[in-house]
């Protein structure tokens, strides 16, 4: 049985080598060429088999040399604050500036374990009516302030 | 000599236009007021302030992004000395003496001594650049396609040599970095290479997403994992003026800060953060009571203050010279120049000499600007330190979301940015460092088109990388500094270096 002395390194060994083989496995349909005139897939798959090669190499590492281990993830803020910038981008074109700014601020403050609602509904407003006064009438960036 | 006095008669000439000051005095408040913000770095604050550059004129742009950089940078250290949270890596020395300093009450003379030694490395950086940029952009302009990617390779390695962390892992990065850099449309054959059928990712991926993602998004997660505890001075700041003893002592070291991080500047992967901590780590060994160290001493300031601004300002040259970027704010500088249409590299100084003097001698003012008027605001940053960062990360957020989408105007990057902050999550969680990611991904596209270009040139022959003499040496160089780090004795210094002393 083999001891991980670095999951860290392991995992991370890992990750290179699935995305070597994936950025390999792309380009495939794709002309070679040659040294003279490459092809569109010559310097990825290049890469991509260099990437596997650090991949694993790195994941040997993880077995064999001691090393940090992973530490547990924290998926509420990431869920959270990836989830805010989505609603931002799905919101933005067709509800708005106001609306969208306004759901990114409420949904990311979600993550803060210190918040408190009373000072939220007043900063989500402020933030967003500078915002519009920022990004909109100062600047003069092209973007829709209220739905259609 | 004449030419010297005649190109810095240019620039200031361009940079004291009363619009391009007011752009570069916006810009040095805005960058100092989001460096002030702990957890947001340089590259952080660029890529969130670039949007409000787009509408400008390119000199006027790239005279406030400039400014941005070096206020960003300074108030990094505000940050550091009064909270002792470095705004950014490169203040994290500084944290060591500063906020001691601050605690005995003598966070004036600290901040004044981070200032003054700023300002001095600052005009140092200036005239270098002013003198060496002649001669490097007349060696740049006998490079052919062979040289620029055997130089680009040198790069590369220097930046792994000189950053921080493990070597394997910066290298891995760096090919990570170079085959996203290669998504989008193949410009020789116009095949599509990794866009799983987005119509969005046929002009590939825009550095901004990635630099937002992995350096702002992801920071943010990390900042609330780790639940965040500021201690912010709460008494008054008194005695702006540092003592003459002060300035004795912190004199030297800010000259020997200065001579260490102009070069270290120069370097591939040098910069700020490379010059503060070999700074530091000097003013300990010439010091006569290496003890006083942590325990505020003011050389511990001064040294690291004046170097990290002297290599955040000779990090310009190889971009402006030769046009390649030797660190991740150099990497979003050029994207920045791309997106006003301009290429970096020597053409520029030859063919728009306003744009190039304008935006160097502008270097100097944005200095001079940050000593007269940061001091007097210490008190309005300081009061933005207390800030909760509950409505902190939110305003961040949004600014970023903002920023992303008006740069093309489509909600497809605000979720590649999204998608770049759960990768940049990943990274750390997996302990790998961003940055030698960002400087492949830019590099990447442009070193396949020189080796394509090479090798077309020379009938398919790749020999041509090391027949011809300039090329040869640049692949030499970089050998060797790959030979360097292997060996087990630099390995050992090169850990000793990174360690917070």
């Amino acid at each position: 049985m083999i001891r991980i002395k670095s999951s860290q390194d392991l995992f991370g060994g890992a990750m290179l080598i699935a995305v070597g083989f994936l950025g390999w496995w792309l380009v495939q349909d794709l002309p070679m060429g040659r040294l003279v005139r490459m092809g569109p897939a010559s310097t990825p798959s290049l890469i991509s088999l260099i990437l596997v090669g650090f991949g694993v190499v790195i994941s040997a590492r993880g077995l064999l040399i001691e090393g940090p281990g992973l530490d547990a993830w924290a998926w509420r803020p990431l869920a959270i604050i990836t989830g805010s910038i989505v609603a931002f981008g799905a919101l933005l074109e067709r509800a708005g500036l106001v609306a969208a700014a306004l759901a990114l601020v409420i949904i990311s403050t979600l993550a803060a374990p210190d918040k408190r609602w009373g000072e939220l509904a007043v900063f989500a407003v402020g933030l967003t009516v500078a915002c519009v006064l920022i990004f909109k009438s100062f600047l003069g960036l092209p973007l829709q302030v209220w739905p259609l | 000599m004449t030419d010297f006095i005649g190109n810095l008669a240019l620039g200031f000439g361009v940079a004291l236009a009363p619009i391009n000051l007011l752009f570069c005095l916006i810009g040095a408040l805005l960058g100092t007021l989001i460096g002030v913000l702990p957890g947001i770095g340089p590259v952080a604050t660029i890529a969130m302030l670039l949007p409000i550059t787009f509408n400008l004129q390119p000199v006027a742009a790239l005279i406030m992004l400039a400014g941005i950089y070096y206020g960003a940078q300074y108030g990094g250290s505000t940050t550091a000395i009064l909270i002792n949270l470095p705004g950014e890596s490169s203040s994290v020395v500084t944290c060591l003496d500063g906020y001691q300093m601050a605690r005995q009450g003598r966070a004036g003379a600290a901040l004044a001594i981070a200032a003054i030694g700023s300002f001095f490395a600052g005009c140092v950086g200036t005239v270098a650049i002013a003198v060496l940029a002649p001669p490097l952009t007349l060696l740049a302009q006998q490079f052919g396609a062979a040289e620029y990617f055997s130089l680009m390779v040198f790069g590369l390695v220097g930046a792994v040599v000189l950053a921080g962390g493990s070597v394997l892992k910066a290298v891995a990065m760096i090919f990570l970095g170079l085959l996203l850099g290669l998504v989008g449309t193949d410009v020789n054959s116009g095949a599509m290479r990794y866009t799983f059928g987005f119509p969005d990712l046929a002009d590939g991926i825009g550095f901004v997403n990635v630099a937002m993602g992995v350096f702002g998004v992801a920071e943010i997660l990390s900042n609330l994992e780790k639940g965040e505890s500021r201690d912010v001075m709460s008494g008054k700041i008194t005695g702006l003026w540092p003592t003459m003893k002060d300035l004795k002592e912190a004199f030297p070291a800010i000259l020997r800060g200065t001579g260490l991080g102009s070069l270290l500047g120069v370097l591939p992967g040098g910069g700020a953060l490379l010059a503060s901590f070999a700074a530091y780590a000097l003013e300990k060994k010439v010091a006569k009571d290496p003890s006083r160290f942590g325990k505020g001493a003011i050389e511990g300031v001064a040294g690291p203050e004046s170097a990290n601004n002297a290599g955040a300002q000779t990090s310009f040259i190889p971009l402006l010279t030769l046009g390649i970027p030797n660190n991740a704010v150099m990497a979003l500088m050029i994207g920045a120049m791309m997106i006003h249409g301009i290429t970096p590299g020597p053409q520029v100084m030859t063919k728009q000499p306003d744009l190039f003097w304008g935006m160097i001698a502008s270097m100097w003012l944005g200095n001079l600007m940050l000593v007269i008027i940061n001091l007097p605001l210490i008190g309005i940053w300081v009061s933005l330190l207390k800030v909760p960062y509950r409505m902190m990360f939110p305003a961040i957020l949004l600014f970023c979301a903002i920023g992303v989408y008006s740069l093309n105007n489509t909600t497809f990057d605000v979720y590649l940015t999204a998608f770049f902050g759960v990768v940049g999550y990943l990274f750390i969680k997996l302990g790998f460092e961003p940055a030698p990611l960002l400087l492949g991904f830019i590099l990447g596209p442009l070193m396949e088109e020189y080796l394509r270009r090479a090798l077309l040139l020379s009938r398919g022959d790749p020999i041509v990388l090391i027949s011809r003499p300039l090329s040869l040496t640049l692949l030499l160089m970089a050998a060797g500094l790959l030979l360097l780090v292997i060996a087990p004795t630099v390995q050992r210094k090169r850990a000793e270096a990174f360690k917070e002393p």
